[in-house]
């Protein structure tokens, strides 16, 4: 499997998604890494209505897609969408071969400090980008492919 | 009456219903939320929890959104699946609302609904000229 766009977005699957990410990534099919999404059938409903019909969508838990990314040798290029950099950390833990993740909405909660309008973190977000940082995968902020790209790091450094 | 909700990505909703009110004058039961940039989904869901708070079960809502799969939709569409009385209407465009506006009276929601999407396909073409 090649996983073209790795992205951090806590609204899954939307409107952003769906009118530029799946074309900059080249996607044929979705994977949405997500425990709870997975075992939710409206969820499930709701996610699939939002994908596209030509592209191949799946909601698998997190051991599950880790696991599938493993054991999938074809080149289909994927889009891989996980909640939060909690998530996103998990897959690097897993062994996934990662080397970027896009930063898209992390959005705004009691408790957690706006960085852009829709990056909004707390302590524990910042602990997990850190530790994503600190094997080697880069980290950016765009919502949408033709933003200009910024670096999550130095953002939250500041 | 059938309750309007319009419900879309940035300033749109508010945008569209002032167009439409130059088509309709003032109407009732009209109303928008719109998804800036900074709001989670969960707040969201809040203001709309707020616009359907004390609708009674025998109030129709129909929700207009934007586009379909956008967090416009899947919260709408969260009401709709909890709510026979609430229909949701994606690719909302301007004369899609003025026939809503102009038309509820005395329907129920679902002939309006198949209505709109007769009218939905006349609402976008090339011109002949």
């Amino acid at each position: 499997m090649n996983i073209t766009v790795f992205r951090i977005d806590e609204r899954l699957i939307h409107g952003q998604i769906v009118t530029a990410w799946i074309a900059y990534a080249n996607a044929n099919r979705i994977i949405v890494a997500d425990d709870k999404a997975a075992n939710d059938e409206f969820q499930k409903t709701l996610l699939q209505m939002a994908t596209p019909k030509t592209i191949e969508l799946q909601i698998l838990g997190m051991d599950e897609t880790i696991r599938t990314i493993k054991e999938d040798t074809s080149d289909t290029k994927t889009l891989l969408l996980v909640r939060g950099p909690k998530e996103a950390l998990q897959m690097i833990e897993g062994g996934l071969d990662l080397k970027e993740i896009n930063v898209g909405n992390i959005n705004m909660k009691k408790g957690k400090t706006k960085i852009l309008g829709n990056l909004w973190i707390d302590d524990e977000d910042i602990r997990n980008l850190n530790k994503i940082h600190e094997v080697g995968v880069a980290l950016e902020v765009r919502t949408v492919p033709n933003e200009r790209s910024q670096d999550v790091i130095k953002l939250i450094s500041k | 009456m059938i309750n309007i909700l319009v419900v879309t990505h940035g300033k749109m909703a508010e945008g569209i219903i002032h167009s439409a009110k130059m088509f309709t004058s003032e109407a009732d039961n009209v109303e928008f939320l719109c998804l800036m940039e900074d709001m989670g989904q969960d707040e969201l869901s809040d203001l709309m929890n707020e616009k359907m708070k004390g609708l009674s079960n025998e109030e129709q809502f129909l929700i207009f959104c934007d586009i379909i799969g956008g967090t416009p939709f899947k919260i709408s569409s969260k009401f709709s699946f909890n709510n026979d009385n609430v229909s949701v209407f994606y690719g909302v465009n301007l004369p899609i609302l003025v026939h809503a506006i102009l038309t509820r009276d005395g329907k129920c929601l679902s002939s309006l609904t198949s209505e709109l999407v007769e009218v939905s396909h006349d609402s976008l073409g090339l011109s002949d000229i």
